[in-house]
Formats: C-alpha cells, sequence, structure tokens
C-alpha cells in the first residue's frame, strides 16, 4: 500500500515528530508508514486522513490502483 | 483495546535480572556444580520420587537454587518481554508479534531436530534447555527488532 504522507506532510510544514506526537505513536512509525515499511491499521490510518482533512483514498492507495493511474 | 502489558517502569530492571539470571543459570548448568545442594531446605511438596503412588502431599528436603533460577527467569523474561515501550504504538506490536511467531517456529523446530538426532539421557538435557529456549529466543529477538526499529533514520522530516 502506497500513502502520500510525506507529500501532504510537506505542503503543510509538519515535522514527523509533530505528526506522531498528533497520533500517539511514535517519529519512526510515521517513518516506516511513509516509506511502505508498515501499514498502519485503519483506525491509525482513518485518523492520518482526519489530521489532513483528506478522506483515506486520497491518502492511502491500493499498489494495484496507483499502477492503474500510471 | 486491552492488550495486557507490563507498565514501562518494569523494562530495564526485569531485563537486568533476566540476562544475569540466564548467564548464572547457564554457567551452573555447563559446570559440575549438584544444584540440588546448593541452598537446601525443607520445603512442601506436591508430588516427589516415587511418582506413581498414592503418596501427595510432604515435605522433603531439596536444594531450591535451580527452582529459583528456573521461576526468575521466567517471570522476569515475560515482564521484559510484555512491558510497555514508552511509546508503545501498533507497530511496536506488530514487532512483537513478528518476534513471537518467529521465535516460535525456530524453538520448535530446533526441538524437532534435536527430537530425531539426540537420543538416550542427552535428550534430557534437550528438555531441560527447552524449558526456557523459547522465552530466551523471543527475547532476543525482539531486542534485536526494537534495537533496530530505534535506529530507523529520522532525518527525512
Amino acid at each position: 500500500m502506497k500513502n502520500r504522507i510525506k507529500v501532504l506532510r510537506a505542503e503543510l510544514s509538519i515535522s514527523q515528530d509533530y505528526l506522531a506526537q498528533q497520533l500517539g505513536v511514535s517519529r519512526q512509525t510515521i517513518h516506516a508508514i511513509e516509506n511502505n515499511k508498515y501499514s498502519p491499521s485503519l483506525s491509525l490510518g482513518m485518523s492520518i486522513a482526519k489530521l489532513f482533512n483528506k478522506t483515506v483514498e486520497e491518502v492511502f492507495q491500493m499498489e494495484e490502483e496507483t499502477e492503474k493511474e500510471k | 483495546m486491552k492488550n495486557y502489558l507490563f507498565p514501562t517502569r518494569f523494562k530495564n530492571i526485569s531485563g537486568l535480572i533476566f540476562y544475569l539470571t540466564t548467564l548464572i543459570g547457564a554457567v551452573v548448568y555447563i559446570s559440575d556444580v549438584n544444584m540440588d545442594e546448593l541452598l537446601v531446605m525443607k520445603i512442601p511438596a506436591l508430588i516427589n520420587e516415587p511418582i506413581f503412588t498414592n503418596n501427595m502431599g510432604m515435605w522433603i528436603e531439596n536444594g531450591l537454587f535451580d527452582e529459583l533460577i528456573t521461576v526468575v527467569l521466567i517471570i522476569s523474561g515475560i515482564i521484559h518481554s510484555f512491558s510497555r515501550e514508552k511509546i508503545e504504538d501498533e507497530y511496536i506490536s506488530s514487532i512483537r508479534l513478528q518476534a513471537l511467531t518467529w521465535s516460535i517456529f525456530v524453538n520448535y523446530g530446533l526441538v524437532l531436530l534435536a527430537t530425531l538426532l539426540i537420543f538416550g539421557m542427552a535428550y534430557f538435557h534437550v528438555m531441560i534447555i527447552h524449558l526456557f529456549s523459547l522465552i530466551i529466543l523471543f527475547n532476543l529477538r525482539f531486542q534485536y527488532k526494537l534495537r533496530a526499529y530505534y535506529k530507523i533514520s529520522i532525518d527525512e522530516e
């Protein structure tokens, strides 16, 4: 599963540390999610999307979907 | 969601006790020291040799050193592995679960191998080691993976 967290974070000038604090997770977890080393749970995924004021689909995409879009 | 973990404050002290007890236990086990002669005292026992008698519940003279090492190692190992991290999130939980899965596979793989290759009284040692191998393997794997997790680069902000 791919995600746009790094891009969305850059747009809002938010650090990994700030995002982690807002979500109650560690900075390393945000780093792992951004680099597709870990797929977050549904509740964490929804919390991330809510924090960026986006829908879950706008933040996370399945690998197949991103391949089709190309 | 309830996760049955111990408070963070127990993590370091239980780790120290666990690794120290593992070391002492291993050294004493490998050496020629007769553990039944250490810390001898009269204690209550539910069952003692011979096993298949109706004689249950008695007082026996027994060296408590091996029982002490066993109890301390198991309890400290469980507390050390199942204590909360400072920031206990779902990624840490997944690392813990993966480490547990890995250690069960490796532990029982080794037991199967030993069962097929080791015979006679030597197999008695396999059973003794097997008492502790799962918790030791799990701890080592989990701590190794945790260390890698905390080393994740944080400069990409």
